[in-house]
């Protein structure tokens, strides 16, 4: 008997034994793969293509605007009163409280956009010399993305976590608000650290496959590291003029720091010519064809009447921005038509946009995501009675697009110039005209690059008399680039009437105003951020559906903490609640600014000046 | 050692069944011999020398659980002998002492009945001698009150030797003198003596006596133990009482109340969907953390998850709430079910048992029972009953005024075939115009057809049906010397309450023993489960509510049959790019297609489950096919007469196939639906146990110890596949439209961008694999029947955990003490039966909530879009070192008490307290820390609560008894400790406006929401500010209010069992009482104006104000019902449903924006009823702005549960039919409510397993049925 038992233990405790390995084996996920090559550069990869980051380089115009659904950014940039619209409702009193901002939690000083950067690091720390020095630059680079992320984010709310935050893997789990100049301070600095290091950086000693690995992964520049410093250098040109009307000496001290450097951009920084790589982040949803809702792509009254300077509704060479033609379509009569900034207006226009029967009577039209641009061009000159955007000029799938233009370094310098921060080596002026006439050539050479890589319908652009209006469609979409002569005309114009204007102020509003062109709609959250700055360009005011004006000068100062924050930070929250609203300023606004408001009175300013067709409505 | 390493390498190329299959082989060549039945189970040891033949009797009674009857006029008890027994059975020991022979035995399983040698013959040759009346023959049936026959039951003439026993149909016949007392006895029932005058048949119910109370429950591991000796609470639900109303749907669905501390939920997705099922209100941090109990059939660990309707919501696959595995038991087929409630009955399930375990035992057959065969059918409606109170005074619109044209700019009015038409437009707000005094409006519908505006009371009710079910179950029994079997063969029909939904089930048992040698036994119990389930109930969204238009005729629209299907093919052959399901041709010709359009835009797309409500369902065909089989044996070897070795094979496998086919739904120029969805899972359960078993008795048989040590090893395996073709809203993706396959897509490329989820791509898998490996060991020792100490301890090794460093192993003890003080409790009340008093404590552990969260790594993804360039991602929590077991340490108390003979009172009682800390959880970070989400080790909650439960039998008659069983459970807790630096664990939110919250030394399952903002000081301090329009209060976005909790306070049930001669009425109610709900399809009625409840301020009847519009300021001036508008008024018009909201407001001004200046003031400002309803309750989807302080139900209830009414035949009707027993009874079920607080809505409308949230307008069902029972 003893025997069996011994025989059934034996095979018990044998059964029993033998299955510690297949534990540790079921312990890894089978649905996942875990790299062991170039993971360091993948990390890199996935944080670039993070479709957030992609949008806070500058690219994807639209994601500025359409997922800021609160009323902020999109009354305060160039994008047109009827962007905000469809939200007039939930503002009828006139006022922003902090549920009606609508933005929290969409933009978040969140570093889980660059949730890979701790493993990264820890990584790179973890490498041999040789292996360290191919991969460091991985490191160095997606920090510049890091720090504009950063500054954007105090641009937006001030104090923020800066320099605990993105330390949750060594135990800070309630990273502090810091000092928004310190933390300015700091970014400004540490684009300094990584551009000398990338620049110390000697690519050409890396293995053959270091160097083709950082082509294939370095998806902005494709391993052109000069420019990689070239852009640390304009965003931390663009963050000194920000603290330059209360932190004057430092911000000279930068810019001339930038300037001795000499690496600044000579012609505009964009990014990959064949840019299909972001297309597909977030399945190509923003892809940047210029494809959406009317609001979000007529064009603003204030920008249409500087680029109409004759405000007759049409184009005239010598009298008219020569942008005015690249940047805007006319309407279907031809015409460049405002909006208007009356709600009144606006929801009579939404009511019709609601009908069915938009083709025989409506005044505006809904760019269709599904439509190419072609289909979309010829709707809008079928129907619309209002100026969009060109959208040949703006997106197109395959055009490198905008990471920072050398017309607005040239801005920023100009105003350095005029604010005397530091030498800058010539005037203002010739800084202003010097931006002007980048910004024509940029603008035309976006078109042309449109054109190049258009439709396979494009030959059906060319129409002598589109719908019988008269009108050449083909030179609508793709207007002829003035010669020389008109285009230094206008230059010219321009620097005079910098010139002439009055004190620093007026000629601060025209730097603002060109600030506004050139930049338009492609970058909002930038815009937004000067107009609270300088108070400047003037804009038009919301006329209510009652006909009341915005509360509060239509100012919002900034955002109020995103939920997160709340939910899981209040403590540290707690210490900076006494500026959780909308109404403290930015600690870059100049005090004096505080009771500064950039518009005029009401929506009248321009319309009266600049009507359009709104008595349709009256 | 050395002839098993040869055998070593060998063994490890086999995988583990084959081991186990070696295992089982080796240990069937013992050639063993198998024993079974008490009597052959039993050993004696004896010793008495020079006792009496009653002492001896007396003695075996005491140290067996034998009972001996016998006349002691006709047996010789004086006499004494010597008797000697070690370890012998009980017949051995009856030979012994009654070795001459003159003394006939018989053993009916634990009774022994003596009788002189030739007993019955003689009594039936010799009539007595003292003989003063004829003898009569008596003849007649015992059966128990079920009407189970009873066998062996011994009938006597009282006063004499005379007697018999029933044979194994239940029959006896006795011949005895008229006039004579016949008693009836049978161990464990109580005696009945019966007049015999004049009667020829006397059959005989026996009722159970209760005051044996040696009642053997089932316990971990299956160990089958006497109750009296438990350390812990179980609670025990016979299976009769879950088929006494019918055969449900789900046996789990009705268990609410039955005991205590087990709270069970049924979802609003009825019977077929998921049941929350919660012990001791298990609760975890960690939402998505298992809270429900382990559920074991027969020794197999089910398979057993969370469900939800809310799943259903855009998943292709998943069109319901599909329940788990316990929604496929069949209730007939159950005898029993334990809950083990506290950590320390469960600490032998390890891990898995955390939460309680709930041990499902099925009916097996009887070694003595011969053949039976039972047949229960039962049918029973399903009643939609729908508790939503609508109002039928207001049609669609936004105001009094919506049938006037103002400048043709009104949903009212359309252009249809170039007239201005007023048009029934659909929009989903019901304040439109008075339905009286407007009967005279004709609206044009969307089919075409112009109806007067009226009310259609009844149009909710239409989308609902009568449902019913079919059940047909045949069992049959046998048993004899190979053992016993048990074959059940049930089929059930289950018809839901919406067309086209059911369910079909065939179920298949089969369980036994088999006596392979008088050493080995093996159990064997395998149940299959064949179940197709067609078109589930879906979790409808907003749309459903929406389209509550009291003036929609939807069934006069649906009956217009306005859909057709059209022909494939075109007249020239071709493929018809429009082949589906369309708007019929006869009355798109009689309607402007803009016109439909614009209905269905408003109506029901895109929330269209409406429209698939009423056309998909006919057409489109969401099945899904189960094959489910849950099977173990378990073979039994007796090695010695105190050693013997258990082991257990089982298997819970589930294969589910999906198919999902919707038809494209063409209405012009929208298309619905179009999509062709396959999916195929498994779901495996292994385990393999193996034990030894140690039982002995020491110290002169008054200690008793048992023990056993083993191992076992689970595996749980899960997968999944799954592919579809779809259409976009404007193009089908079929190649041909009523062909589901997949090969027939007719998109090549993903133009779907938006789908983005697991469920939405159109093809992919996944794999899922856990294995736990453990030893574990109990030992018990009993001394006297007093003491009893129990001792547990248990390993587990998991895969869940990081192996690294042991981690991944983890130690939980357990102890019981219990002492039987009823001598003690009798000494000072009489009236006490029985006394217990029981303690004990357990630490138990718990691996991670699912399969791969323990586990750390980084994710190679795809390249960057036209590059070469991989990414790699890390995962979006950090972990604060290596996840550790969480662990549950638990102590209780408890008591159970019996009075009076025949406890006609008892009670249980328990009080629990347990710590669950270390707890694996997810805790939110704020994103800035750069991470998402940690995953630690963190927080310890005490809970801590009692379970009731009083029995009670006022009432007992010969005829009549009155039987009644209250529960009650009351659960509290207390959050300790969270995470160092974290105040507080979001657990799970609705929008940013009702969030549950986890707190320090707060109570877990507290919620949080947000409620209306108050002036903090001055004149108006405490008044509600109203927001700037006046529509509603302004919500305190800072700081939450407690507004409840979700669990309940206290629950239990109370079930009555009222019996007259061969009737029984039983009652069955349930109660909960604490919890708190969020109901929102409520607000959503009362956003769009659909319920009662918004009527207030309609109109000048029901409260509203006066009021108009100025034309230039467009502001709402108050003004007078009686008096016509004044100049400047809008149109000329005086409105009626003027509402001020009772609140102040606030004035800010931001002319200095460092330092505004707030001040307040009363709240003039009139709002338009239509305008405070769409604010102040939701309009279309979401709790964007619910103010959830005011928003709050609570969810208390009395809920008559159950209600049937038995008969059972009289053997007289049964000899005539030849049948064994026949019942009929009639039931029914969720009749209602005694009392319950949530308005408009059944209290058990909640979303599915683990809801707090009530989203759904479905209506619960009410079932009526009858069922007969027969035995053949």
């Amino acid at each position: 008997m003893k025997k069996y038992i011994y025989t059934v233990l034996t095979i018990f405790l044998f059964v029993i034994t033998s299955c510690e390995d297949k534990l540790a084996d079921l312990f890894a996920d089978p649905g996942v793969y875990s790299p062991t090559e170039n993971v360091v550069p993948g990390l890199f990869a996935q944080m670039m293509s993070d479709g957030s980051n992609i949008r806070d380089i500058g690219f994807s115009w639209f994601r500025n605007v359409v997922s800021f659904t609160g009323f902020p950014v999109r009354t305060h940039v160039a994008s047109p009163p009827h962007l905000s619209a469809p939200r007039f409702a939930d503002y009828d009193n006139h006022a922003i409280s902090v549920s009606e901002i609508g933005v929290q939690g969409t933009y978040t000083f969140a570093e889980s956009r660059f949730l890979e950067l701790a493993t990264m690091d820890n990584l790179i720390d973890e490498m041999g010399e040789d292996e360290k020095n191919e991969n460091a630059i991985y490191s160095h680079m997606i920090n510049i993305i890091r720090l504009n992320y950063y500054s954007k984010s105090v641009d937006l709310y001030n104090s923020i976590p800066y320099f605990e935050a993105g330390k949750a893997s060594e135990g800070v789990f309630f990273p502090a608000f810091d000092d928004p100049w310190e933390i300015y301070q700091d970014i400004m600095a540490r684009y300094k650290e990584l551009a000398d290091a990338i620049e110390a950086t000697n690519v050409s000693s890396f293995s053959d496959k270091g160097q083709a690995v950082l082509q294939t992964y370095d998806i902005l520049f494709k391993g052109d590291t000069q420019k990689w410093v070239e852009l640390a250098n304009v965003w931390r040109l663009r963050a000194a003029i920000r603290v330059s009307d209360v932190y004057p000496t430092e911000a000279g001290v930068v810019i001339a720091e930038i300037l001795a450097d000499g690496n600044l951009p000579t012609v505009d920084l964009v990014g990959p010519a064949d840019e299909s790589w972001i297309t597909t982040v977030n399945n190509g949803t923003y892809k940047g064809n210029f494809t959406r809702w009317n609001y979000h792509t007529q064009m603003s009254p204030e920008i249409l009447y500087w680029l109409d300077a004759d405000h007759d509704h049409l184009y005239t060479e010598g009298l008219d921005d020569p942008r005015l033609p690249v940047l805007a379509l006319p309407n279907r009569e031809g015409l460049y038509m405002p909006i208007s900034y009356d709600h009144r207006i606006a929801e009579a226009i939404d009511e019709a946009v609601t009908t069915w029967n938009l083709a025989d009577n409506g005044y505006n039209f809904s760019q269709s995501t599904s439509n190419d641009r072609y289909t979309n061009a010829t709707q809008h000159m079928d129907r619309d009675a209002y100026t969009h955007w060109n959208n040949y000029s703006l997106m197109n799938l395959t055009e490198p697009y905008r990471l920072f233009t050398v017309a607005e370094i040239e801005l920023i310098l100009a105003e350095a110039a005029l604010k005397g921060l530091t030498s800058t080596g010539s005037t203002a002026r010739e800084h202003i005209e010097n931006a002007v006439e980048s910004s024509i050539n940029y603008w035309y050479s976006q078109n042309e690059i449109g054109e190049s890589t258009n439709d396979s319908n494009v030959a059906d652009l060319d129409v002598d008399d589109y719908n019988g209006k008269g009108v050449n469609f083909y030179n609508m979409i793709f207007p002829a680039k003035p010669d020389a002569t008109a285009i230094s005309t206008w230059v010219t114009k321009v620097g005079q009437d910098f010139d002439d204007a009055a004190g620093d102020e007026e000629k601060l509003e025209i730097i603002m105003q060109q600030k506004y062109i050139d930049i338009n709609v492609t970058e909002t959250l930038e815009l937004f951020a000067e107009l609270r700055r300088t108070r400047h360009p003037t804009l038009g005011k919301y006329i209510f559906t009652d006909g009341s004006l915005l509360e509060n000068n239509g100012i919002v100062e900034r955002y109020p903490y995103n939920s997160e924050a709340e939910a899981f930070n209040s403590d540290q929250l707690d210490a900076v609640q006494d500026q959780n609203n909308t109404s403290t300023p930015i600690f870059w606004v100049p005090a004096s600014k505080y009771s500064v408001f950039p518009y005029e009175d009401n929506d009248l300013y321009y319309f009266n000046k600049y009507p359009g067709i709104p008595e349709t409505f009256n | 050692m050395n002839s098993w390493e040869g055998s070593n390498h060998i063994l490890p190329k086999f995988d583990l069944k084959m081991k186990f299959s070696l295992l089982f082989f080796i240990i069937s060549l013992f050639q063993l011999q198998a024993s079974s039945g008490y009597a052959q189970k039993t050993k004696i040891d004896l010793n008495m020398r020079g006792a009496s033949v009653l002492e001896i009797i007396e003695a075996i009674e005491s140290k067996t659980e034998f009972k001996f009857f016998y006349s002691k006029e006709e047996l010789d008890l004086d006499r004494e002998l010597y008797l000697y027994a070690n370890k012998q059975r009980i017949g051995k020991v009856l030979k012994k002492l009654f070795p001459d022979g003159s003394i006939n035995y018989r053993i009916i399983d634990k009774q022994i009945v003596l009788t002189p040698n030739g007993f019955n013959k003689q009594k039936e040759e010799t009539p007595p001698i003292i003989s003063t009346q004829d003898p009569v023959k008596v003849t007649g049936k015992v059966t128990d009150e079920l009407g189970n026959i009873l066998p062996g039951v011994n009938v006597v003439e009282k006063n004499t030797a005379n007697g018999v026993v029933t044979d194994f149909d239940g029959n006896y016949e006795i011949v005895a003198q008229e006039g004579a007392i016949l008693m009836f006895s049978y161990v464990g029932y109580t005696l009945q003596e019966v007049d015999i005058s004049g009667k020829t048949v006397i059959d005989i119910v026996l009722v159970p006596d209760n005051t044996e109370l040696d009642e053997v429950v089932i316990t971990a591991m299956g160990l089958r133990r006497d109750r009296r000796t438990l350390g812990y609470a179980v609670s025990t639900i016979k299976g009769e009482e879950l088929t006494k109303a019918g055969n449900p749907v789900n046996p789990f669905s009705i268990l609410q109340g039955r005991a205590a501390g087990v709270s069970v939920r049924q979802s609003a997705t009825g019977p077929t969907g998921g049941v929350e099922i919660n012990i001791r209100g298990t609760n975890a941090l960690e939402f998505e953390a298992n809270t429900r109990p382990l559920f074991v059939i027969d020794g197999v660990p089910m398979i057993d998850n969370e469900s939800s309707i809310q799943a259903s919501g855009g998943d292709a696959l998943e069109k319901g709430d599909y329940g788990s595995g316990i929604n496929d038991l069949n209730a007939l087929d159950i005898e029993s079910i334990e809950v083990l409630k506290g950590a320390k009955a469960a600490v032998l399930y390890g891990s898995a048992g955390g939460n309680g375990v709930v041990l499902i035992t099925t009916k097996k057959g009887n070694d003595n029972g011969g053949l039976g065969i039972d047949v229960n059918y039962q049918f029973s409606i399903e009643r939609p009953r729908s508790y939503l109170k609508l109002q039928n005074e207001f049609g669609s619109g936004y105001n009094e005024y919506t049938f006037r044209d103002f400048n043709n700019n009104n949903d009212y009015w359309m252009d249809i075939n170039g007239e201005n038409t007023l048009v029934q437009a659909a929009v989903p707000q019901n304040f439109g115009p008075a339905f009286a005094g407007n009967e005279n409006v004709n609206l044009l519908y969307w089919d075409g057809i112009t109806r007067p505006y009226q009310a259609y009371p009844n149009n909710f009710d239409f989308i609902y049906q009568d449902g019913h079910t079919k059940s047909t179950n045949v069992a049959i029994t046998k048993g004899g010397d190979f053992g016993n079997m048990r074959f059940s063969f049930t089929n059930y029909e289950y018809q839901g309450m919406v067309p086209d939904f059911f369910q079909k089930r065939n179920t298949i048992s089969f369980a036994g023993r088999l006596k392979v040698s008088e050493k080995v036994s093996i159990e064997y119990s395998t149940n299959y489960f064949d179940i197709k389930t067609q078109n589930r109930i879906e979790g409808f969204a907003v749309g459903q509510v929406n389209s509550l238009n009291r003036d929609a005729p939807y069934e006069e629209l649906m009956a217009n049959e306005q859909y057709k299907i059209t022909d494939e093919f075109l007249e020239d052959g071709s493929i018809n790019p429009n082949f589906g399901y369309y708007y019929h041709d006869d009355y798109r010709d009689n309607i402007d297609p803009n016109f439909v359009s614009e209905i269905l835009s408003n109506a029901f797309y895109p929330d269209m489950p409406m429209a698939r409500q009423f056309y998909g369902r006919e057409a489109d065909r969401y099945v899904d096919d189960k094959s489910h089989l849950i099977a173990s044996i378990r073979p039994t070897i007796q090695i010695t007469d105190w050693l013997s070795f258990t082991g257990q094979a089982s298997i819970d496998l589930t294969n589910t196939d999906i198919e999902n086919k919707e038809k494209p739904l063409l209405l012009d120029p929208v298309m619905l639906g179009g999509e062709y969805a396959l999916s195929k899972s498994k779901a495996l359960n292994h385990e393999f146990r193996a034990f030894m078993n140690f039982d002995k008795t020491f110290a002169k048989d008054r200690l008793r110890v048992f023990a056993m040590a083993g191992g076992t090893f689970s595996r749980q395996y899960t997968d999944r596949v799954y592919a579809s073709i779809y259409s976009t809203p404007t193009e089908s993706g079929f190649i041909y439209p009523d062909f589901f396959n997949l090969d027939n897509q007719a998109f090549t490329d993903d133009i779907w961008p938006d789908r983005t989820s697991e469920f939405e791509r159109v093809r992919g898998s996944s794999v899922s694999e856990k294995e736990v490996h453990s030893l574990l060991g109990l030992a018990t020792f009993t001394w006297d029947n007093v003491y009893t100490l129990e001792l547990n301890a248990r390993r587990d090794w998991t895969s869940t955990l990081d192996p690294t460093g042991g981690n991944n192993s983890y130690f939980y003890p357990g102890v019981a003490l219990t002492w039987n003080y009823t001598n003690l409790a009798k000494s000072l009340v009489p009236a006490v039966q029985f006394a217990k008093l029981r303690g004990s404590f357990a630490d138990i552990g718990r691996d991670a909530p699912s399969t791969y969260f323990a586990y750390q790594s980084l994710n190679a993804g795809s390249a960057v879009n036209d590059t070469d360039a991989i990414r790699v991602s890390a995962q979006s929590s950090v972990f604060g070192g290596t996840i550790r077991p969480e662990r549950k340490r638990e102590w209780e108390i408890g008591t159970e008490m019996n009075f009076f003979k025949g406890n006609r009172l008892s009670l249980d009682f328990s009080y629990y307290t347990n710590n669950v800390y270390d707890q694996i959880m997810s805790v939110g970070l704020t994103p800035t820390s750069g991470a998402d989400a940690i995953r630690i080790n963190a927080g310890d909650v005490r809970n801590w609560g009692y379970e009731l439960s009083l029995n009670a039998t006022p009432i007992q008659t010969e005829d009549f008894r009155l039987n009644m069983n209250l529960t009650m459970a009351s659960q509290k807790n207390v959050i300790e400790k969270l995470y160092p630096g974290l105040p507080e664990k979001l657990i799970v939110g609705i929008g940013h406006q009702v969030e549950v919250l986890a707190r320090e030394g707060e109570r877990s399952g507290n919620i949080y929401a947000q409620g209306p903002r108050v002036v903090e000081s001055g004149e108006f301090a405490g008044r509600k500010i109203v927001v700037t329009n006046g529509t509603e209060y302004a919500l305190n976005e800072v700081e939450e209010t407690l507004t409840g909790n979700i669990y309940p306070d206290f629950l239990g049930g109370l079930s009555t069992n009222l019996s007259y001669k061969r009737f029984n009425l039983g009652i069955f109610l349930d109660y909960s009482y604490g919890a708190t709900l969020y109901n929102f399809k409520d607000y959503v009625l009362k956003g769009t104006g659909a319920s009662v409840e918004s009527l207030a301020g309609r109109n000048e009847a029901y409260g509203g104000l006066a009021y108009y519009i100025d034309e230039i300021t467009g502001e709402y001036i108050p003004w007078d019902h009686s008096q016509s508008a004044p100049a400047g008024a809008e149109d000329g018009l005086v409105y009626h449903d003027g509402i001020i909201v009772d609140g102040v407001q606030e004035i800010i001004d931001n002319t200095d924006p460092l330092n505004p200046i707030v001040s307040y003031e009363e709240n003039d400002q009139i709002v338009s009823a239509n305008d405070y309803y769409t604010a102040n309750y939701i309009f279309s989807t979401g709790a964007e702005a619910l103010d959830g302080v005011s928003n709050r139900y609570d969810n208390d209830y009395i809920k008559i549960r159950e209600l049937s009414l038995s008969y059972r035949f009289p053997p007289s009707v049964l000899d005539k039919l030849n049948l064994q027993n026949l019942s009929i009874s009639l039931f029914a079920r969720n009749l209602g409510y005694l009392y319950k607080t949530l308005p408009n809505f059944d209290a058990e409308s909640s979303n599915g397993t683990k809801a707090f949230v009530g989203n759904t307008v479905l209506p619960s069902a009410q079932s009526f049925g009858f069922q007969l029972n027969l035995g053949l």
